[in-house]
C-alpha cells in the first residue's frame, strides 16, 4: 500500500474572509433588483401598486416573453448565445395554427407546436450535429423561414374567423389568450400567467435535476470537456434546442390568439427582449453559468421596471433610456460581485 | 563571473509586497531581490504565489502593496505598459505570439518602424531590426519574413526571449521557458541565458525541474503558502532540502518500489492504425499493471490513445477488453464499457474550468448515476462521493463549489483525476497526468495511480517526464514515428534506456 499517511491535510494560513455584501449580492443576484423595483413602485403609487390588479398586469405583460425565456435559457446555458430564428419560430407556430382553425381547434394547437418543433430540429440538427456557427446559422434560418412563410401564404396575414367557417372555433382560438383562472376562490389569474409559471418550475426541474442539464452545463462550460467526459453532444443540443422551440411554439399560439391575426411579423423583436431578460437573470453568453430562478427574476425585473415607469408617466422613449441604464447598471453589478468572490 | 563593487547593487527590489485575491491572500508580505548579473530561481508548488508575485511585476494588478524598486528606483507597477517602460521583460510558459504572423511582426509589435511621415510600415527597415535581435538569441539564421508557424517550438520560444530583449529589459523574467523544449533545445536555451547574464541582466528563473535550477541558477528563493521561505546562493543547497522547504515537510523518497501484482490480461489491442499517426500498434496490458507508452513528442501518442477511446477514428485493427472484441464509435461507449482517458490538457479538454469542484468530478458520470433520466447533483450519495474523492487526493481547498478556475494548477490536476476515478474504470488511460504540477501533489497522484493499479485496474501511462516513467510503469512501450519499435521491462527502465529507446536507439529496439 503507498504512503498514503504521509499526506495529511495542512493547516493553510491564507484563508480570508469574504466580502459578506457581495456574497449577498451575488446570492440573491437580480432579485435585488426586483426587490429595490418593488419598494420603488410602494413609494411611487402605495395606493395601487401593491394591488392584486397591477401585479397580475406586471405578469400579464412579461408572459410571453416569459414562456420563451424559458426555452431560450437553454440555447443560451449551452453557450450557443442566441437564437437569432425566435422570431419566425413564433410567427411560423402561430401562422400554422391559426390556418389549422378550419379542421378544428385541438388540430391547431397540435399542429402549431409541431411547426416549431419542427423549427427546433432543424436547429438543433445543424448545430448540434453540423457545429455550424449558432448565430449565423439561426439568423439565416429566420431569413429562410421569413420567405418560405411569405411565400406559402403570399404575403397576406390570416384571420381565425375567415379561416374557419364555424365561428365558436374561432372563440374558443381568441379565448385562449383570454382566459381567466381562480375565478372560484375570487382570483383573475391569466392563463397565459399560470402557463409561463408552470414552464418555469418544469424549467428548473430540468436544468437542474436531470442529466441532460446537468450535462448541458458541462457542455456550455466547455464543448471539448463535455465530448471527452463521454457526453452525446449533439444529442444534448438537440434537445436544448428543441425545448427552446417548444416554448416559442406555445408563445407563438398565445401572441396569435391575442393579436387575433396570425402574421409573419408576429414575434419580431422577441429574439433580443427575451436574451435581455435571461442575462439580467444572471446567465452568461459565455455558458454554463445562471439558473431558472435567476431568470424569471430577470423577467420580472423587465415588466416592473416598466410598470414603475409607467406608474411615474415617463413617456415611452425616455423609457428606453431608464431601461438601458438600469440594465447597465445590472450587468456591471453582477460581474463586479463575481469578479470580488473570484468567480468570473 | 566577476562583480566590480558598483554594480553590486540589486536589479530588483520588492519590499513585503502583498496581493489579496477574494478568500485568500496570495503573497504575503514577500521580500525579494535579484541582483544585476545572475539567475534567480524562484521555487514553490503551485499555489505558492509565484505567478502572483511574477504577475505583480508584469503590472497585472493595481492594489498591490509594498514597494517595488527597479535599480534602486522606486516604481509603481499598475499596467503591463509600466511594467515595459520600467524594464521588466515577462516570457510566459505559453508562448504570446500569434502564430500565423510572421516573426519580425511579432517582435516588433507595437512598435513597428515607418516611413518617414507616412503612416505606413517601413517593412526593409522592420526586417533589419528584427535580424538583430534574431542574432542576439542566436537565430541569425532564420528569416524574419516566415510566420511562426512555420518554426519550431524550441525557436519560437527563442523568438520569444528576442522579442523582450526588444523593449530594453533590465529584469527578465521566465516562467517554465523549458517546459516544452527537448533536452538539447534545452542546452541551447541555456547558452542564451548564460549570455543575456553576462549582459548584466537579471533574471528571474521559474522551473519545477530542480536538475535545471542547479544547472543555470546562482541563487534560489523558495515560497510557501504566499511566503518566502528562503532565499539563498544554490552551492548551499541541495534538491532534497529545496524539495522539504517547499512542500513543508519531509519527503519520503520519491518513488517507492511497488509490489505489483500483475493479474489476467484485460485490454489488448492489435494492429490498430490510423493513418499517418500510428501504425499496426500491438499491446497488451494485464490487470494491475501500469503500462507506459514513452517516445518523443509527435510520435503519436496522444493520438493512439483518441483513437483507442473513439475520439479519432480508427482505420484498421481490433481491441478486446476482457478477450471480447470491442470498438467504440465515442468516447461514451469507452465510459460505458470501463475504459477511462484523462486528457493532456486540462484546460483545453479536461476540466470545464468555470464549474465547481463536484461538477467536474462527476461530469464523466452523470449519465451512469442518473435514475430514468433524473440527476441530483445534491444528493447524499454523489455529496459523498464528491468529498471522499477529495480527501482521497488531498484537493485544496476541500470545497465542493469551488469553481475550478480559481484552484492552481496542481489541485486542477488532482481535480481531473476524481473525475476519471469517480468512474471507476477498468482500464485508465493517462496522458502526462502531472504536466506543470508541484512535487506535492504530483507524490499524491502517484499514489492514487498506484493504489487503482494496485486494486486491479490496467493503467496505461503516457509521459515525457521520464522520473515518472520510470518510478511508474511496470514496463513500457516504445512508440516512435506512429510505429511501437520496442518494450523496456522493469529490471532496465532507467531514465537513459527510455531516452535511447525513444530516439531509436540502444538494445531495447527491435523493430
Amino acid at each position: 500500500m503507498p504512503n498514503s499517511t504521509n499526506t495529511t491535510v495542512r493547516k493553510d494560513t491564507r484563508t480570508q474572509e469574504m466580502n459578506k455584501f457581495m456574497v449577498i449580492v451575488n446570492r440573491l443576484g437580480i432579485y435585488v433588483v426586483v426587490a429595490l423595483l418593488l419598494i420603488a413602485g410602494q413609494c411611487i403609487r402605495p395606493d395601487k401598486f401593491f394591488t392584486f390588479s397591477n401585479i397580475n398586469s406586471v405578469l400579464q405583460a412579461v408572459s410571453l416573453t416569459g414562456i420563451c425565456a424559458v426555452g431560450l435559457a437553454f440555447i443560451v446555458y449551452s453557450a450557443n448565445f442566441n437564437d437569432m430564428s425566435l422570431p419566425m419560430t413564433i410567427a411560423f407556430s402561430g401562422m400554422v395554427s391559426v390556418q389549422l382553425l378550419q379542421y378544428n381547434f385541438v388540430l391547431s394547437i397540435l399542429g402549431g407546436i409541431a411547426a416549431g418543433l419542427l423549427m427546433g430540429a432543424v436547429n438543433g440538427f445543424v448545430i448540434g450535429k453540423l457545429r455550424a456557427h449558432p448565430i449565423i446559422w439561426s439568423m439565416a434560418f429566420n431569413f429562410v423561414m421569413s420567405g418560405i412563410v411569405r411565400w406559402a401564404w403570399a404575403g397576406n396575414q390570416i384571420y381565425p374567423d375567415t379561416i374557419t367557417e364555424n365561428a365558436a372555433t374561432a372563440e374558443q382560438f381568441y379565448a385562449l389568450a383570454r382566459t381567466y383562472l381562480g375565478k372560484s376562490i375570487g382570483l383573475q389569474i391569466p392563463l397565459m400567467v399560470v402557463v409561463m409559471l408552470v414552464m418555469f418550475v418544469i424549467g428548473h426541474v430540468i436544468l437542474t435535476y436531470t442529466s441532460f442539464g446537468n450535462q448541458l452545463k458541462i457542455i456550455g462550460s466547455n464543448y471539448d470537456v463535455g465530448r471527452l467526459s463521454g457526453i452525446n453532444c449533439a444529442r444534448v443540443v438537440f434537445i436544448a434546442y428543441m425545448i427552446n422551440a417548444l416554448c416559442a411554439a406555445i408563445c407563438g399560439i398565445f401572441l396569435a390568439s391575442l393579436s387575433k391575426v396570425g402574421a409573419y411579423y408576429n414575434g419580431e423583436g422577441y429574439d433580443f427582449e427575451c436574451v435581455t431578460a435571461v442575462l439580467l437573470g444572471g446567465m452568461t453568453l459565455a455558458g454554463g453559468k445562471g439558473n431558472m430562478v435567476g431568470v424569471f427574476g430577470g423577467v420580472l425585473t423587465v415588466g416592473l421596471l416598466t410598470n414603475v415607469m409607467n406608474l411615474l408617466g415617463i413617456p415611452t422613449f425616455n423609457q428606453y433610456l431608464v431601461q438601458g441604464v438600469v440594465f447597465l447598471f445590472i450587468v456591471w453589478i453582477n460581474t463586479n460581485s463575481a469578479r470580488k468572490l473570484g468567480k468570473s | 563571473m566577476a562583480i566590480s563593487k558598483d554594480t553590486q547593487e540589486y536589479a530588483l527590489e520588492m519590499k513585503a509586497v502583498s496581493k489579496q485575491f477574494p478568500g485568500t491572500l496570495a503573497v504575503n508580505k514577500v521580500d525579494f531581490q535579484v541582483k544585476k548579473g545572475e539567475v534567480h530561481a524562484l521555487l514553490g508548488e503551485n499555489g505558492a504565489g509565484k505567478s502572483t508575485l511574477m504577475k505583480m511585476l508584469a503590472g497585472s494588478f493595481t492594489d498591490y502593496t509594498g514597494d517595488i524598486y527597479v535599480l534602486g528606483e522606486k516604481v509603481q507597477l499598475h499596467s503591463p505598459a509600466t511594467a515595459k517602460a520600467a524594464g521588466i521583460g515577462m516570457i510566459y510558459q505559453e508562448l504570446s505570439l500569434a502564430r500565423p504572423i510572421s516573426i519580425y511582426e511579432n517582435l516588433l509589435v507595437g512598435r513597428l518602424p515607418v516611413h518617414k511621415g507616412l503612416p505606413f510600415v517601413n517593412r526593409k527597415q522592420a526586417v533589419a531590426q528584427a535580424k538583430e535581435l534574431l542574432a542576439q538569441v542566436g537565430l541569425e539564421h532564420i528569416d524574419p519574413e516566415m510566420p511562426i508557424s512555420e518554426i519550431s517550438q524550441c525557436e519560437a520560444q527563442l523568438v520569444e526571449i528576442a522579442k523582450v530583449l526588444g523593449n530594453d529589459p533590465k529584469i527578465i523574467v521566465m516562467d517554465e521557458p523549458t517546459s516544452a523544449l527537448s533536452s538539447e533545445e534545452v542546452g541551447r536555451l541555456f547558452r542564451i541565458v548564460e549570455q543575456l547574464k553576462a549582459r548584466g541582466l537579471a533574471i528571474v528563473y521559474i522551473s519545477h525541474h530542480l536538475a535545471e535550477i542547479f544547472t543555470v541558477a546562482d541563487r534560489v528563493t523558495v515560497m510557501r503558502d504566499g511566503m518566502k521561505i528562503t532565499t539563498c546562493d544554490i552551492g548551499d543547497t541541495n534538491p532534497q532540502q529545496l524539495i522539504e522547504m517547499m512542500v513543508g515537510r519531509s519527503v519520503s523518497e520519491f518513488y517507492k518500489d511497488r509490489e505489483s501484482t500483475v493479474g489476467d490480461e484485460l485490454f489488448r489491442v492489435e494492429d490498430l492504425s490510423r493513418w499517418g499517426f500510428f501504425h499496426h500498434v500491438n499491446f497488451t496490458v494485464r490487470a494491475g499493471e501500469i503500462m507506459g507508452i514513452t517516445g518523443l513528442a509527435g510520435a503519436g501518442r496522444s493520438e493512439l490513445a483518441r483513437a483507442i477511446v473513439g475520439v479519432d477514428q480508427i482505420d484498421d485493427g481490433k481491441m478486446y477488453l476482457r478477450g471480447q472484441e470491442v470498438r467504440f464509435r465515442n468516447m461514451h461507449e469507452a465510459i460505458d464499457a470501463g475504459i477511462g482517458y484523462l486528457t493532456e490538457s486540462r484546460k483545453t479538454d479536461g476540466l470545464a474550468l468555470t464549474q465547481s469542484i463536484a461538477d467536474n468530478a462527476m461530469s464523466a458520470i452523470i449519465y451512469r448515476r442518473s435514475k430514468f433520466g433524473f440527476y441530483n447533483a445534491k444528493s447524499p450519495a454523489n455529496r459523498n462521493l464528491v468529498k471522499e474523492l477529495i480527501q482521497r487526493l488531498v484537493v485544496y481547498p476541500a470545497q465542493p463549489e469551488r469553481p475550478v478556475n480559481n484552484l492552481s494548477g496542481g489541485n486542477q490536476q488532482k481535480v481531473l483525476l476524481t473525475k476519471w476515478l469517480a468512474m471507476e474504470p477498468s482500464v485508465l488511460i493517462l496522458d502526462e497526468p502531472t504536466r506543470g504540477v508541484d512535487v506535492g501533489a504530483k507524490e499524491v497522484i502517484h499514489n492514487a495511480i498506484r493504489s487503482l493499479a494496485a486494486a486491479g485496474s490496467a493503467v496505461i501511462l503516457i509521459s515525457s517526464d521520464l522520473p515518472e516513467m520510470v518510478g511508474l510503469a511496470d514496463r513500457a512501450v516504445v512508440l516512435r514515428n506512429g510505429y511501437i519499435i520496442g518494450e523496456v521491462d522493469r529490471e532496465d527502465m532507467s531514465e537513459q534506456n527510455l531516452l535511447l529507446a525513444a530516439n531509436g536507439e540502444g538494445e531495447h529496439v527491435h523493430a
